[in-house]
């Protein structure tokens, strides 16, 4: 995604091909442009291949016209609304935004939110990081454990979710309350208990995740320059060494974006607690877009639901333009 | 506002069940027209709700069978029966997208929201217009009215809450099932008899979904405590955490919990895991809707005589026992034409058995043979003599074990029927499923203190409007 | 057999180029005593660390799929006390009708897939290839939709998908409401571009001097040059539609249009559990199969991913 922009920035600077033909420096083609605007005419432009173009670009265009850029628009306006269904929608101003900082959960689903973020950092940022700098180092049993690492990955989220609510029973016989008895310690309540509710729900995330985060690490790890290996070696550089003033400088940027790319996705969680919680117990696992939801499609108040959507959706272009930045910056490097 | 005044001047407690004071920031629909305007002999076609689906054919095949019925009648209808069923998340959708049936069933619990937003036809000048259905039960009738007594809806089922439980696990813990607990005392003695002599849960409530609220409420009702009070200017207030009952319920809670710990180990349960805990035998007692036998013993294996229901216990000061049912309302969007001929279809359909003999005989053979059900209403909604009538025409068919009702059958005639929190309900319910939450998992959890943040906050939702 | 032989002969080209390569230890290290011993303890430990946590709840599954009720909650690891019950899978098929909602699943897949990647190609060759006038814009719109979350349009959205503007149609209840707006993925469309971006452009313009017009040089040079990236979105798109919850929920309120991930919760409620476990493990064995089928398509395709992300 990074170099995306990357490239339609340096897109300016490099030659590039147009369809007219030869390579040319893209400041020309500004007077090719002005050239065609004089004679353009209905006739011109089909004849120039615009109907054609027209046709190509059609299926995008329907797509976020109608699924992407109208609902986008359309939000902004029914955060200002208030409606029925029934009769006429009705302006109201920011009465959405103020019922919603009234809302004594919003606090809650913001505290809540929080802490899903600093646990999946916590638990889910360094797994990947480790177990693709060991399999790294694995030569035979590698490819049985890039699969077996992928495994959860490919197990439907649902599925994967209702399996480890039954492992988190909270009675004695529960899953994972056996095998605490083992030690003699438990039972615990895991997903009904307030403080380890969280903490379970992020582990389940994880362990659903993991796969795919750990893969695109051993994919970048290949790709860190040897020579640079060798050269310390040279200078006589243990393994420890190699890996804290090699390997890792060489990750920090992948490093980064998958720890954006994770806060983007933690920042939005919903699935996990919906389906294992409801968002209990006493709300101590409510997050933010889980009160959308409820707004919305419990409560029928869409304005309310929106003005949230919004709040969030702030907080999400922050940290995406964070991701665009240190893409960028790391793409260039 | 003249509106709100209109409002203020008619609102009381206590006397009427629901008094959505949400009814007057409204909009009516326009679409209602003078009845006396309304060509009643015009072509007209209505969708109906809750066709059963075709994993449940006998329903299904009854249903239809009364759509032909009733076309043949009613020449001028045309009945599209569909399988749309209510829920809250999909009510709005079909609304905005004009696929809500023309009348659909709706639980008591969601009807004042409907009339406060303004997504329900005002059926009053139908329901005087109807024979039948001018004898519903006023008490009953007032959970469809607002506070001018417009009526939104037709109650054409109603329950009360009761004490339900497993007489298997009785017998098995050395408990007397035909004499159930009647103070709460006793429940908690029983759950813990039933905790110590058997593998089962003794006592649990529902906490989620918002059940755990609306179980809490009952439990205060019950303890003597209104979870909100309207006041003379009209303005509803959140009181439950000045009562001082919901207090004692989640003391009572509490105590089951964390002392007897007769209550098992999950605490996240909506109705659907309560009543499989029930059917399975896992799960001795539980407050819920005192007409879930058919429920617990068709969808969650329960076996009938193993089906225990009881009148709630009340306190000394005791308000009474929450009610509920199922109410057909009408679409917004009906036009007048249509909106009469739904009235018509409710009526045959929910109404007609009451009042007919042969129909009487028919649904309840039907239902007979197909394995299904059969007992006399346990809470008449169109008076007692007619619910009498239905009873006697339907003797011979009834095949649940109706002395197994007696415990609570016996109870109706004294414990009094109370509304639903009338304005803001499911934001109550929905509110206080945390504190139940909270009182069940944490231990030194501060009732006082979580009953007043949650006044406080139920109160904001209240007037927010 | 010749099958195994070329398998074998492919796993020996495979650790050939995994020795080849080189990694935080070289050649000389891995030569150490120490770092030998080292080494093989670290592959036990990860590899019996990753059978137990990857493999070991799918396991589990499978021996819950075929347990009693009352085994998979009183006896979790309980090697079948009350014997194994096969006819558990022959129930959650037929009463509970998980071959319905797998259908769905994938019906929902492919039909994502499809749009997914007609949007993003045909989109693609019009920005990259034909380049409009109106292409920048159209451009930084897409790219502005990067920026901007989903969440924000959810319920927008949806009130889209119930009454779609001009057209007047409602999607609720059909696949189209969750195809086309899956359609709508900025990510794909701009992969597309920029792996357009990079293919020989004189090539297309060779051949339209030959005479191809636009749609032959799409279907005939374009699409077939970009075979790779192609197969990289298409995994994501089908791995993406496969994952899908809260859109399908909304949106397919009817039980018989539902994926597996929306039927599942629902059934929770209401199945037994052993019938549940039987259905889960119904749901999971044909994505794992493809998986280890075509497990280095798969790892590729993964890997890419990361690659195209950063």
């Amino acid at each position: 995604m990074s170099d995306l922009t990357a490239h339609a920035t340096s897109r300016g600077r490099s030659a590039t091909t147009t369809p007219d033909g030869a390579a040319s420096p893209r400041g020309m083609s500004g007077t090719r442009g002005l050239t065609r605007r004089r004679s353009r005419t209905p006739i011109t432009w089909v004849r120039r291949g615009g109907l054609s173009t027209l046709v190509f670009m059609l299926p995008l265009l329907i797509a976020f016209g109608f699924f992407s850029w109208w609902p986008i628009l359309r939000s902004v306006m029914m955060s200002l609304q208030r409606t029925n269904f029934v009769g006429a929608a009705e302006w109201i101003g920011w009465t959405n935004f103020i019922n919603v900082f009234n809302d004594p959960l919003l606090a809650t689903a913001v505290w809540n939110t929080t802490q899903y973020t600093l646990v999946s950092v916590l638990i889910g940022f360094p797994v990947p990081i480790l177990l693709a700098i060991f399999i790294g180092e694995l030569r035979r049993s590698r490819p049985v454990a890039s699969v077996l690492v992928y495994l959860p990955v490919i197990i439907p989220p649902v599925v994967a979710v209702l399996l480890w609510k039954q492992f988190y029973a909270p009675d004695a016989n529960g899953l994972f309350n056996q095998v605490l008895g083992w030690f003699g310690a438990g039972p615990l309540g895991w997903i009904n208990d307030v403080d380890l509710v969280i903490p379970a729900i992020i582990v389940q995330a994880t362990w659903a995740g993991f796969g795919g985060t750990t893969i695109i690490y051993l994919a970048a790890l290949r790709s860190v320059q040897t020579e640079l290996y060798e050269a310390a070696e040279m200078d006589g550089a243990k393994i420890w060494r190699r890996f804290w003033h090699i390997t890792l400088p060489q990750m920090r940027g992948v490093m980064l974006i998958m720890l954006l790319l994770q806060l983007i996705g933690v920042f939005q969680i919903f699935a996990e607690p919906y389906i294992m919680t409801g968002g209990g117990p006493a709300n101590r696992s409510v997050s933010v877009l889980m009160l959308i939801y409820r707004y919305a499609f419990i409560q029928g108040d869409y304005g309310k639901a929106t003005a949230l959507s919004l709040l969030l959706a702030l907080a999400l272009c922050l940290l995406s333009a964070l991701y665009l930045w240190a893409t960028r910056r790391w793409s260039q490097t | 506002m003249r509106l709100s005044r209109r409002c203020v001047a008619t609102a009381a407690l206590g006397t009427t069940m629901a008094l959505a004071l949400g009814a007057c920031a409204g909009t009516d629909p326009e679409s209602e027209g003078d009845p006396a305007d309304v060509d009643t002999d015009a072509p007209v076609t209505i969708t109906v709700g809750n066709l059963a689906p075709t994993e449940n054919p006998e329903s299904r095949e009854n249903l239809l069978a009364m759509v032909e019925e009733f076309e043949a009648d009613h020449p001028n209808i045309t009945v599209e029966p569909e399988e749309t069923t209510w829920s809250s998340d999909t009510f709005i959708p079909m609304l905005q997208g004009g696929t809500l049936p023309t009348t659909l069933e709706i639980p008591f619990t969601e009807i004042q929201a409907l009339i406060g937003r303004g997504q329900v036809y005002d059926l009053t000048d139908l329901v005087a217009g109807s024979e039948a259905l001018s004898q519903l039960d006023p008490s009953i009738l007032a959970t469809v009215q607002d506070s001018d007594g417009n009526i939104y809806g037709v109650p054409y089922q109603a329950y009360t809450m009761g004490l339900v439980y497993h007489r298997g696990l009785f017998t098995e813990a050395g408990l007397d099932p035909d004499s159930p607990p009647t103070t709460w005392e006793e429940v908690r003695e029983a759950a813990q008899q039933i905790t110590e002599n058997t593998d089962a849960t003794g006592f649990a409530t529902m906490t989620t979904d918002n059940t755990g609220g609306w179980t809490l409420s009952t439990l205060s009702y019950a303890f003597g405590g209104a979870m909100e009070e309207v006041d003379d200017d009209g303005n509803a207030n959140a009181i439950f955490a000045d009562t001082g009952a919901t207090a004692e319920a989640l003391e009572f809670y509490r105590t089951l919990r964390w002392e007897d710990e007769s209550m098992g180990a999950n605490f996240l349960m909506n109705q659907d895991d309560i009543m499989n805990d029930l059917g399975a035998g896992q799960l001795a007692m539980t407050v819920n809707g005192a007409d879930s036998y058919g429920n617990l013993v068709v969808n969650r294996g329960l076996a009938p005589e193993d089906f225990g229901v009881a009148g709630l216990p009340q306190s000394e000061d005791a308000l009474g026992t929450l009610a509920g049912g199922a109410i057909a309302m009408v679409s917004p969007n009906a036009t007048p034409e249509e909106a009469a001929a739904a009235l018509e279809w409710i009526e045959f359909v929910k109404f007609q058995r009451y009042l007919n003999e042969d129909a009487a005989v028919e649904f309840a053979s039907s239902r007979a043979a197909d394995d299904l059900p059969v007992y006399p209403p346990l809470l008449p909604v169109l008076g007692g003599e007619v619910e009498e009538q239905y009873t006697e025409w339907i003797a011979e068919y009834i095949n649940a074990p109706v002395e197994q009702f007696e415990p609570y059958t016996s109870t109706i005639a004294d414990i009094p029927l109370v509304p639903e929190p009338p304005v803001k309900a499911q934001e109550l319910y929905a509110t206080l499923d945390a504190v139940v939450q909270a009182v069940l998992t944490e231990e030194d959890a501060d009732i006082d203190t979580l009953l007043s943040e949650a006044q406080t906050s139920v109160q904001q939702q209240i007037d927010a409007g | 057999m010749t099958t195994t032989s070329t398998f074998r002969a492919r796993r020996r080209a495979d650790a050939a180029a995994f020795a080849s390569e080189r990694s935080i230890l070289s050649v000389h290290d891995r030569k150490q005593p120490g770092v030998r011993v080292g080494l093989t303890l670290l592959s036990i430990l990860v590899v019996g660390t990753l059978v137990l946590i990857s493999a070991g709840p799918l396991l589990w599954l499978f021996k819950s799929a075929v347990s009693s009720t009352q085994d998979i909650l009183r006896e979790p690891f309980g090697l079948w006390p009350s014997g194994i019950q096969w006819g558990n899978l022959y129930d959650a098929w037929t009463r509970i009708e998980f071959g319905k909602y797998l259908g769905n699943t994938v019906w929902i897949a492919v039909g994502s897939w499809f749009f997914g990647l007609l949007v993003a190609t045909t989109g693609g060759y019009a920005l990259s290839v034909l380049r409009p006038r109106y292409g920048k814009v159209v451009s930084a719109l897409v790219l502005a939709t990067l920026f901007i979350p989903g969440v924000i349009s959810l319920v927008s959205l949806y009130l889209t998908v119930l009454d779609v503007p001009l057209v007047g149609v409602n999607l609720l209840n059909t696949f189209w409401a969750v195809w086309l707006p899956s359609a709508a993925n900025a990510f794909n469309v701009l992969i597309m571009r920029r792996m357009f971006d990079a293919l020989p452009h004189e090539l297309f313009e060779a051949a339209k001097i030959d005479g191809a017009g636009p749609f032959r040089i799409f279907a005939f040079l374009v699409l077939p040059m970009s075979t790779p990236i192609i197969g990289v979105v298409s995994l994501l798109t089908i791995v993406q539609a496969w994952k899908e919850f809260l859109w399908p929920l909304l949106v397919l309120p009817d039980a018989d249009k539902q994926p597996l991930s929306v039927a599942l919760p629902r059934l929770q409620e209401t199945a037994e559990t052993s019938l549940m476990m039987a259905g889960m493990f119904i749901s999971v064995i044909i994505p794992v199969a493809l998986f280890l089928l075509f497990q280095k398509q798969f790892l590729r395709g993964a890997g890419q991913a990361g690659a195209l992300k950063g």
